[in-house]
């Protein structure tokens, strides 16, 4: 569970750069950065051995 | 043990001629080369010191360095990604990108999923899914047709999914880069085959690629700013959206890979070896697609299998001749110079392959991880178990990632070419992640949490999250600091390269410290000499970023 956490923490904060990277600078644009991060990282956990 | 210093010293000295283009080889070549003269020379001196009989053992030392349950992992995930292609597998997944655009996620997070696609399915080259996507990703831009992207967001997209691409191999489960490690680290953590390096490594390249995305759009642009050929977007015309398509055996194919992959990380089926499940995968999808044998045997790329190959011949060359029990001797003498110390030549030793970026990181990775099993207590004893595991994940998160920025025709150049700008265009922004950001957050993710899970019988490990997210806040604090810094210094010409060159040490410096404290402990000298080993390793990877870029023919 603590892994699926940090994935999921990591994720959204790496989304939201990446967000900001490409120009996509709107709270709701941020937002939805931060939702695609979300996806990765639990996508991410759900796979990893922990 | 002159042997071994001989050796040792012909195979880095072709590594590093090279990577200097003053060898205009393959590196592959290059290392069979260097293997047949380690071979010839260390026949010669055997040959005098110990009779014939030692002669005709060399062969066979080498070759028993010739690890292959990497080797045909990797053969047979180049053979079910090679059958998902024909089949049209990558097509179907195009379409599901297309619908996640309309999705809550918006395009700010489709983009952010794509990015990160790579790193999820885990591959076992990155070449496979940059191959297939990055045209799709070109797409995006004016030039491609869809308008969507200006410029400067095209460089970006492609950059971090190019970065995000080239670090996938490391977590792969079938045949991924992190396997040599785990196997080694299998000799005391029983379980640690099951992918103990996995999640250190998924996690730094998480946020590693956000990181390479600021660095492209904050720094890159401004250090070349005339060496992109990217039409930006057209403003006032309408976006020509292509609706992607797919057949329906596309969609059945991408099925069948996704459950071959959760059988073969899962193993709900007791132990398969991942091979037997790619390959009934790979047939699986051949009946259903009806893929003919040249659409397949397109999918199966040589250069890393070639490379891997090569580099364990080399390795067994070295091994076979003593070269690492020389190189264990120098870096054993390097950690008894005071300033240095075991702390400092590790915060060298794991950022060795992004100072000596091959065109696969298998090559080194190959060569290089036994020479780190050795620091371990099976030979001179420098680190515990806990903490080899500790070096061995910022050590692999390294190597896995360094085919990005090679200039031998390393992974990196695809996202280049696709990007339209000069070669080393993304070595400073893949370099300088990595060392400063991705290296150090492997290692603290291994120690505060994931070691917990692949403890030996008998140990009792707790996680620590409080410490675990102080290091991380910390690291990413830092690296924007940098970043930020920087990005005001960076312009073209002499004088804003060199005081940027600042912001690679003082990040190296830390990166050095973090590995230190998250090894040792907290203990000040281990962190000072972390920190000097960092200073050192970061100058070296700094001084290798391109002051200005200039076309230049490819080297092989």
């Amino acid at each position: 569970m603590l892994g699926m956490l940090t994935f999921a923490v990591g994720g959204v904060l790496s989304g939201v750069m990446i967000a900001w990277s490409m120009d996509f600078k709107t709270a709701r644009e941020l937002i939805q950065g931060g939702l695609g991060g979300l996806t990765v990282g639990v996508l991410m956990a759900l796979l990893l051995p922990m | 043990m002159i042997l071994g210093y001989v050796t040792l010293t012909i195979f880095l000295a072709a590594m590093v001629l090279t990577l200097l283009r003053k060898i205009n080889l393959p590196v592959q070549t290059v290392l069979v080369l260097v293997t047949l003269v380690c071979l010839a020379i260390g026949a010669i001196v055997k040959g005098f010191t110990e009779g014939a009989a030692a002669i005709l053992t060399l062969p066979n030392e080498m070759m028993g360095g010739i690890i292959l349950h990497p080797v045909t992992a990797l053969l047979a995930g180049l053979f079910l990604a090679g059958a998902l292609n024909a089949s049209g597998g990558f097509e179907a997944f195009k379409v599901l990108i297309a619908k996640l655009q309309k999705s809550p996620l918006g395009l700010a997070g489709t983009f952010v999923v794509l990015i990160n696609f790579p790193m999820i399915t885990s591959l076992p080259c990155g070449r496979i899914m940059a191959a297939a996507l990055l045209p799709l990703l070109f797409a995006f831009g004016s030039e491609g047709g869809m308008n969507l992207l200006t410029k400067s967001q095209l460089i970006v997209l492609i950059g971090a999914f190019a970065r995000n691409a080239f670090g996938s191999c490391g977590p792969s489960p079938i045949g991924g880069v992190g396997q040599i490690g785990e196997g080694f680290l299998g000799s005391h953590f029983p379980t640690a085959a099951d992918g103990i390096l996995r999640a250190p490594q998924a996690f730094s390249l998480m946020i590693g690629t956000a990181l390479t995305a600021l660095f492209l759009k904050m720094i890159s642009r401004r250090l070349y700013p005339d060496s992109c050929s990217l039409r930006d977007k057209r403003e006032g015309e309408v976006d020509a959206i292509v609706v992607p398509q797919a057949p329906l055996a596309g969609y059945a194919s991408l099925v069948i890979f996704v459950a071959a992959l959760i059988v073969a990380i899962f193993q709900p089926f007791g132990k398969v070896p991942v091979q037997t499940v790619l390959v009934i995968a790979a047939i699986a999808i051949i009946l259903i697609g009806r893929a003919g044998i040249e659409a397949l045997m397109a999918g199966i790329i040589l250069l890393p299998v070639s490379a891997m190959v090569a580099g364990f011949m080399a390795a067994g060359a070295l091994a076979a001749t003593n070269g690492f029990d020389a190189l264990g001797q120098v870096l054993g003498l390097l950690a008894k110079v005071p300033v240095l110390g075991v702390a400092g030549m590790l915060a060298i030793f794991v950022q060795i392959q992004t100072m000596i970026p091959l065109s696969c990181s298998r090559i080194l990775t190959a060569a290089l991880v036994p020479v780190l099993f050795l620091f371990g207590p099976a030979a001179y004893g420098f680190l515990t178990w806990e903490q080899l595991a500790v070096v061995m994940a910022a050590y692999i998160i390294n190597a896995t990632t360094s085919c990005g920025p090679s200039p031998l025709g390393g992974g990196g150049m695809m996202g280049e070419g696709q990007m339209r700008v000069e070669s080393g265009y993304i070595k400073g922004a893949y370099t300088f992640t990595v060392m400063a950001a991705m290296t150090p957050l492997a290692a603290v993710y291994m120690k505060f949490l994931n070691l917990v899970n692949f403890a030996a019988p008998g140990e009792a490990l707790t996680a620590n999250i409080g410490a675990l997210g102080g290091f991380v806040v910390l690291i990413v604090a830092i690296n924007l600091l940098a970043i930020r810094l920087m990005a005001r210094l960076a312009a073209p010409g002499d004088k804003p390269y060199f005081t940027q060159v600042g912001g690679f040490l003082a990040t190296g410096m830390f990166a050095g410290m973090v590995l230190a404290l998250s090894t040792f402990g907290l203990h000040v000298i281990p962190a000072l000499q972390g920190a000097f080993g960092g200073l050192l390793a970061a100058l070296w990877i700094a001084f290798m970023v391109p002051k200005k870029l200039e076309p230049e023919p490819a080297p092989f």
